[in-house]
């Protein structure tokens, strides 16, 4: 397949500072006192590295809610705007998430119908994962998506579980693209550990939303290798679930190290630039810490203009 | 050797309560089933819980508990459906913010239609979830919906503070004839002191108010996660010569007006506080309620009712901000002060 290899490079080193953005955002919020829920997505990150390599800067993204921290890797976002704390922004086409899983769909379907009424080549990269893939609301904005050939591409991250449920309790299929046929729009299943199967796959669809041919839904097969989420301290969180040795298993299809076979036996990638890049990721991360925690926050005073009336 | 005659209890923290009541309820009769997210597999269908459901599966088979796939609307409807065709479910819904997805099942099909079409038989629904206040969880984990279902005509709504009341009002909750909203909250389900729980069962009624802390000069009422705020602010006014009276309402629908005009009769002074936001929030109720059962008793009191709650505001993710915004402890002692003040 032709992707230039500046992308392939690209697409490598993203993946590389999704995997160390979470550790680093680990270890603040161990050592923090922000409380909240911290989740991630280990291992899963091939899916957003594929995604954002296909997509400008006035197109919208909205990651899987444990991946939120990709953005940085979306065009006009950088990394020190993950550590800033304010990431909504619509004019860089990211419009929130909601905690309560799935209700954004709807929300970002509607950012590709402006496109559409608008006549601009807009797209819009909707990600949920499998679970939430359930919820109704989905549904609902699927249908409308369909109904109007809106310019929006769902992308259904499959990582085999949600919170404890396997997704084969719930689902009596076995290729979830299956579900497109009954909206009438194209589905593909797709390894999203292989960035580069995801890659092409993303690219056909975001094209062929972006000329008018409506939208699609893809479905990334993946594994969560991280849990389910960490909690706040004293608040219990079960791991049990898991049949014994799996976990181990899918940290050999880890999507990280598979790319730095692919892209070494390719000739693009030697153990040096390996090591290299390690180094100046955790630079940048590092700067962009300090840097995205300089940015001033949204404090109380400034908070509290949001009441619509009396405080 | 003498009889020794410990007192039957067991010291259980909520979550091994409310995993008693399941487990007595769900032997006692068999119609009591329930589904929900992770019910099963992660044990803790009330996120924040622990262990609620552990070994309830194992005891009662998969055809009395199941877990669900994210679908809380079809969690509501069908434990209606099932409820009129004669179980009595009980249905998990996680948190209150994540029952705004499911409203109108909530609102109107388990709190209105059955009113409407005069259905002829009971509908026996217990919908349970836990408000995560306190932890910077933001809107969808952390809000507190009691007024929005106080609104549904048909609703109950039952919000304990200790784990003792969480068992007895539970119980309760499950062998009544229709539906139920019954939500913990985070901090009493993280509490690490245990509670004595006795081994003999006991019910709660629901429309009993609980005196958790008796005093003279100023009534606090409140419920839920706020009690434990309360109870500490109470503790600290104690210390400076104000003696609070802390009502625990327990349940909000039905609303036991007598003890709190009982006690404002005493104190002759109002503060109520409660998690949710302040507009059109719960406290307005209390209030009206109190002015409408005893309007000899507002004409005597020694000063205006005061509320306390969040301000009107969505809730942030944000600890720093959460904490100015949600009532602390700070907060209720400042307020009960002022009224004390006013009162000479
Ligand atoms: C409406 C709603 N219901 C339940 C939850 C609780 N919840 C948080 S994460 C999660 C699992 C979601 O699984 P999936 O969509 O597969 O995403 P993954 O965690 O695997 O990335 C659930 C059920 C929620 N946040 N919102
Ligand atoms: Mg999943």
């Amino acid at each position: 397949m032709d992707i230039p290899e500046e992308k392939l490079l690209w697409m490598y080193r993203t993946m590389v500072t999704t995997r160390k953005l979470y550790e680093t955002m680990y270890e603040m919020y161990r050592h923090g006192s922000s409380l909240g829920n911290f989740v991630a997505g280990e291992g899963e990150e091939a899916i957003p590295a594929a995604i954002c390599a296909n997509l400008r800067r006035e197109d919208s993204y909205k990651p899987n809610f444990r991946q939120t921290s990709c953005l940085f890797a979306k065009e006009g976002y950088e990394l020190a705007d993950i550590f800033s704390g304010n990431l909504f922004d619509a004019e860089r086409g990211y419009l929130g998430f909601s905690l309560a899983l799935g209700e954004d769909v709807g929300v970002y379907t509607g950012f590709a119908l402006a496109a559409q009424m608008r006549g601009t080549d807009q797209v819009c990269v909707c990600t949920f994962g499998e679970g939430t893939a359930s919820k109704g609301s989905i549904h609902e904005a699927m249908v409308t998506a369909a109904a109007w050939k809106l310019p929006i591409v769902f992308v259904l991250q499959n990582n085999q579980y949600c919170g404890g449920t396997r997704y084969s309790k719930v689902y009596r299929f076995d290729d979830l693209a299956d579900r497109a046929r009954g909206y009438g729009i194209p589905g593909r299943s797709v390894d999203g550990n292989d960035v580069m199967a995801t890659y092409a796959v993303v690219r056909e669809f975001v094209e062929r939303a972006r000329t008018g041919g409506g939208p699609g839904l893809i479905v990334a097969e993946t594994y969560r290798l991280s849990p389910y989420f960490e909690r706040a301290p004293g608040e219990i969180v079960i791991e049990g679930y898991r049949p014994e040795g799996e976990l181990e298993e899918a940290r050999g299809n880890d999507p990280i190290p598979r790319f730095r076979k692919t892209l070494s036996e390719l000739g693009l990638l030697t153990d040096e630039d390996v090591e290299r890049i390690d180094r100046e990721v955790e630079d940048e991360i590092a700067r962009a810490m300090s840097d995205g925690r300089q940015r001033p926050r949204v404090d109380y005073d400034q908070y509290i203009q949001y009441a619509v009336a009396e405080l | 050797m003498a009889a020794n005659p410990k007192p039957k209890v067991r010291m259980l923290d909520c979550g091994e309560a409310i995993n008693a009541a399941f487990r007595e309820e769900m032997r006692r009769d068999e119609r009591v089933v329930m589904w929900g997210e992770d019910v099963i597999t992660m044990e803790s269908p009330t996120a924040g819980a622990d262990l609620c459901t552990r070994g309830l599966f194992e005891e009662f088979g998969g055809d009395r508990i199941r877990d669900t796939p994210v679908v809380e609307a079809a969690i509501i409807e069908t434990a209606i459906g099932a409820a009129l065709a004669g179980l009595r479910p009980i249905a998990h819904v996680m948190t209150g913010g994540f029952q705004m997805g499911c409203f109108d099942p909530i609102f109107a099909r388990l709190g209105t239609a059955y009113q409407e079409w005069k259905h002829p038989g009971t509908l026996p629904v217990v919908v349970m979830a836990s408000v995560l206040g306190g932890a910077a969880k933001g809107a969808d984990h952390a809000l507190s919906p009691e007024a929005l279902f106080m609104h549904s005509p048909g609703l109950k709504v039952v919000m304990p503070s200790t784990a003792y009341d969480t068992k007895g009002l539970l119980k309760t909750a499950i062998r009544d004839d229709f539906p139920v909203m019954f939500y913990t909250h985070r901090e009493v389900m993280i509490r690490e002191e245990k509670e004595a729980i006795p081994d003999e069962e006991y019910l709660i009624p629901f429309g009993q108010a609980d005196v958790k802390r008796n005093g003279e000069d100023v009534t606090i009422v409140t419920w839920s996660g706020m009690v434990l705020r309360a109870l500490a602010a109470a503790e600290e006014l104690a210390g400076e010569g104000i003696a609070a009276e802390v009502v625990d309402l327990r349940t909000l629908v039905p609303m036991d007006v007598d003890t709190i005009v009982t006690s404002v009769r005493k104190t002759g002074a109002l503060l109520i506080v409660h998690e949710a936001m302040k507009r059109a929030g719960a406290a307005g109720e209390v209030a009206m309620r109190v002015a409408e059962a005893a309007p000899d008793v507002v004409r005597t009191l020694k000063a205006p009712i005061r509320r306390l709650a969040a301000k009107n505001v969505a809730l942030p993710t944000s600890l720093r901000i959460e904490r100015r915004l949600v009532p602390q402890v700070g907060d209720i002692v400042q307020a009960a002060q002022d009224l004390v003040q006013e009162s000479m």
